[in-house]
């Protein structure tokens, strides 16, 4: 009895401990949507019409969906493979060209809208409509072409441009342009597919050619930079009275030559220009050739090559290259001649002036003068502080004198005793005084003092075989004769005026020519006798052509070369003002390095 | 805890020697938790939906008590096993589905209780026994924690996240009650007290050392109404 009421507790323990507190809930009223709601879209792109285009390097496409007034959760968008999702009403996405080849294609969009209901499946986004839309999308590959773009001179030598016309894939043509450095030309006609440049003369340019669309689209079929090419101008100096100038372009122009502030000749088609010389002497111009266009019309923009350069005008040629002489030597066994312009000794070959040999020399010392042997092949060029004993033929040194110290050498010098010496005189600040030097080793043979009153000559100068030293000063000439002990006589010569001029005749040592007032007197040099003299007013004596034994008189403008055996002027020539004029083997040169050939005038 | 359980045995099973009879006892009762903790924690369960609030927020509710004892003279003393369970609960449901975050707290109480009679007459039918009663022992706690989020036409949405805590805590429980006694053999009892819980701890039950920030507060007011059989163990001569 006892146990059976224990059971019966436990048991309605275990039921009461299995009876737990119940929760409530907290439901709300909520009406079910049902149905079907209207779901509409835009897309906006670059080239959206009835279709969305893809080309160029893609398509940025914007969407604004709606659904009736519900919140859109998504919208899906499938183009083939590829899918976007986003999360939105609105947005924007990439269609890559890449995506798809060209074709037809249509873009899906499915888009997920919710319910409004405001249950929890509605607030937790789970309930609502799905919709779909399409659109038909076509992608065109508008790449664009290659380049195209190429040019020619044409028969008539214009430049033409030309290009292919590409496929345009349905745009719609608008017109080619053409871009110049300044201005842009625009073709209308699809088929055009070149242009000749009338304005092209060979200058550097630039030129590109694009394709515009209607839609604004432009494909660049093709850039092309051209270097400038100048036309080629030689200069013509054969025939006896005229510079002849040829011009050879490549491009069809007409020339303008500027030249001293005045035009030569102005827009001529001609091909070439003559211009006379001018008189002998005259220095170098600049002329300026410029190069424009053909056509009146296409030379508004000042087009032109242009091109500068400096044309020797004188009457003869130019001993190239040297500028200015500060004394020539004359090897008359050779018949060549030795100049020096900066640091480089140069000889050259007469009567044609052509360059023979150059030499560098070691200083920016230039010069001073030349001697040349009477025997053999040695040329002494001296100068400030050093001479240079030089082989002639091959032009290289084979000794270099220095003397004691720095010297002005005063005239022309003598190489004696079959070349093994060399002799000259030298004037500076304490007097005048006579050196020999060995021209084997340089070394001082002998030197010799001078009369005082030879001090005072400001041009003096030794005969070819070193006997006498001559002078002038003022109205007075020395003629010294020199021993193997110095000075052995002098002789003076005082004259009516100033002498304005004198030489030495290097094919008798024994002879010198003096000038003053138009008359021209050969002296002896032994006692300074008058040997003949004649009278040619206004000149004076320049020097004597060893080769042909001609003198040389000049004045401010004109020379005159005459045979002193006869006393017959054999040639006259107009010359630059002041320009100091030689005569060598039938050469006439003068100091700024114009030599004119007069071995045709000069033939007996 | 279990030291304090161990005493307690100690104790009763000290007095076993001097006893007159033998008491099992069942109270069914009603109780009321604290639970301050939990309380809050529903409050604030962070469900993003509208129209949500708290259905439940762990009520005083129906209390289980199983006592074995001893009794002799104005003493009865013995061991007690209460179940006492409540639970909070914030949500919000509609056609479309359900949404809540509950939680459900169990506590199993073991202990000693001590009664001392104030009154020194002998146990006759239809007598009247008031007493005093002091209870202490340990509350083993056992927590559910559910957020739930359920979509009818969805097969895929919704979600379930379960957290389940245990720990045990300190309880001393004074109360005072009265025995009418229907015959020698049986009582109608009926007590009311306070249970305090002085300690209290939680941790997740999966993991002892991962303390919770809340606890089970299970102090409030204990009313019980019961029968006491005593099974008499010495004979009077």
């Amino acid at each position: 009895m006892k146990s059976g009421i224990v059971v019966y507790l436990l048991a309605g323990m275990l039921l009461l401990f299995g009876c737990e507190y119940e929760l409530g809930d907290n439901p709300i009223d909520i009406e079910k949507p049902d149905g079907e709601i209207e779901m509409g879209g835009m897309l906006t792109s670059e080239n959206a019409g009835d279709k969305i285009i893809v080309s160029d390097e893609g398509t940025l496409i914007r969407f604004n969906m709606t659904a009736s007034g519900r919140k859109i959760v998504s919208c899906t968008f499938a183009f083939g493979d590829k899918k976007w999702e986003f999360f939105d009403a609105n947005g924007e996405f990439f269609i890559s060209e890449d995506d798809l080849s060209d074709g037809s294609y249509e873009l899906v969009c499915e888009i997920k809208a919710l319910s409004g209901s405001g249950s929890i499946a509605d607030q937790a986004g789970v309930e609502g409509y799905v919709g779909s839309l399409k659109w038909p999308v076509q992608v065109i590959s508008y790449k664009e072409p290659e380049h195209s773009l190429t040019y020619k001179i044409n028969a008539d030598r214009y430049l033409e441009l030309s290009w292919k016309k590409p496929d345009m894939k349905g745009l719609v043509f608008d017109n080619y342009s053409i871009y110049f450095s300044d201005h842009i030309l625009q073709i209308t006609d699809p088929d055009s597919l070149s242009y000749v440049v009338h304005s092209y003369v060979g200058q550097s340019a630039s030129y590109q050619v694009n394709l515009n669309f209607k839609d604004g689209r432009s494909w660049v079929l093709g850039s092309l930079y051209l270097e400038q090419e100048s036309p080629e101008i030689t200069v013509d100096r054969s025939a006896a009275d005229s510079i002849t100038f040829r011009f050879q372009s490549k491009y069809k122009s007409v020339v303008s030559v500027y030249c001293e502030s005045s035009w030569l000749v102005e827009n001529s088609d001609k091909d070439m220009l003559r211009i006379p010389y001018e008189i002998f002497g005259t220095s170098d111009k600049e002329m300026s050739f410029y190069f424009k266009p053909y056509r009146p019309e296409d030379r508004q923009n000042w087009i032109s090559v242009g091109l500068s350069q400096i044309i020797p005008v004188s009457k003869g040629i130019r001993l190239s290259p040297i500028w200015y002489a500060s004394g020539y030597g004359y090897d008359v066994k050779e018949n060549r001649l030795y100049g020096n312009y900066n640091n480089m000794i140069y000889s050259w070959s007469l009567p044609e002036c052509t360059l023979h040999k150059t030499l560098e020399i070691s200083d920016w010392n230039g010069v001073n003068t030349f001697t040349s042997s009477a025997y053999g092949n040695q040329v002494a060029a001296f100068r400030n502080d050093a001479i240079d004993l030089l082989e002639g033929r091959s032009l290289t040194k084979l000794i270099t004198i220095h003397p004691e110290q720095s010297m002005m050498y005063i005239g022309p010098s003598a190489f004696i005793k079959e070349d093994r010496l060399l002799c000259f005189a030298t004037g500076y600040s304490s007097g005048c005084k006579g050196f020999v030097y060995r021209t084997d080793d340089g070394s001082v043979e002998r030197s010799f003092d001078v009369p005082k009153e030879f001090y005072d000559v400001y041009s003096a100068g030794l005969s070819v075989d070193g006997r006498y030293l001559m002078g002038q000063s003022g109205w007075t000439f020395y003629s010294l004769t020199i021993g193997e002990q110095g000075v052995s006589a002098v002789r003076t010569l005082e004259m009516q005026s100033d002498i304005n001029g004198w030489c030495m005749d290097t094919r008798n040592p024994e002879q010198v020519y003096l000038s003053l007032d138009g008359k021209i007197g050969l002296y002896n040099c032994r006692d300074l006798s008058l040997v003949k003299s004649f009278s040619y007013p206004g000149m004076m004596v320049g020097n004597v052509d060893p080769s042909t034994g001609y003198l040389l008189l000049r004045n401010v403008d004109t020379i005159k070369i005459i045979d002193p055996q006869t006393n017959t002027v054999l040639h006259t020539e107009q010359v630059e003002n002041w320009e100091t004029c030689y005569l060598y083997g039938n050469v006439l040169l003068s100091r700024s390095g114009c030599a004119l050939n007069l071995k045709d005038q000069l033939k007996r | 805890m279990k030291q304090i359980v161990c005493i307690l045995l100690f104790c009763v099973l000290s007095f076993a020697g001097q006893a007159q009879s033998l008491t099992v006892e069942y109270n069914i009762g009603y109780g009321t938790y604290d639970m301050a903790d939990m309380k809050r924690t529903i409050k604030e369960a962070d469900i993003q939906l509208k129209n949500v609030k708290v259905t439940d927020n762990f009520p005083g509710y129906l209390t289980q008590d199983f006592r074995i004892g001893v009794a002799w003279k104005r003493h009865h003393t013995g061991l007690l096993l209460t179940y006492m369970n409540t639970a909070g609960k914030k949500g919000v449901s509609d056609y479309s589905g359900y949404c809540y975050s509950e939680i459900r707290n169990k506590g199993y109480k073991l202990g000693a209780f001590y009664r001392f009679s104030l009154t020194n007459a002998e146990a006759t039918p239809f007598s009247l026994h008031p007493y005093l009663q002091f209870s202490a022992g340990t509350v083993l706690n056992r927590v559910v924690a559910n957020d739930i989020l359920y979509l009818n036409a969805s097969s895929v949405a919704g979600s379930r996240k379960s957290t389940e805590l245990s720990g045990a805590n300190f309880f001393i429980e004074p109360a005072v009650g009265c025995k009418f006694y229907f015959c020698r053999y049986a009582a109608l009892n009926l007590s009311v007290g306070y249970e305090w819980d002085a300690v209290r701890k939680l941790h997740l039950a999966t993991d002892k050392d991962a303390q919770a920030t809340i606890d089970a507060d299970w102090s409030g007011l204990r009313l019980q109404a019961g029968i006491i059989c005593y099974i008499p163990l010495l004979t009077k001569k």
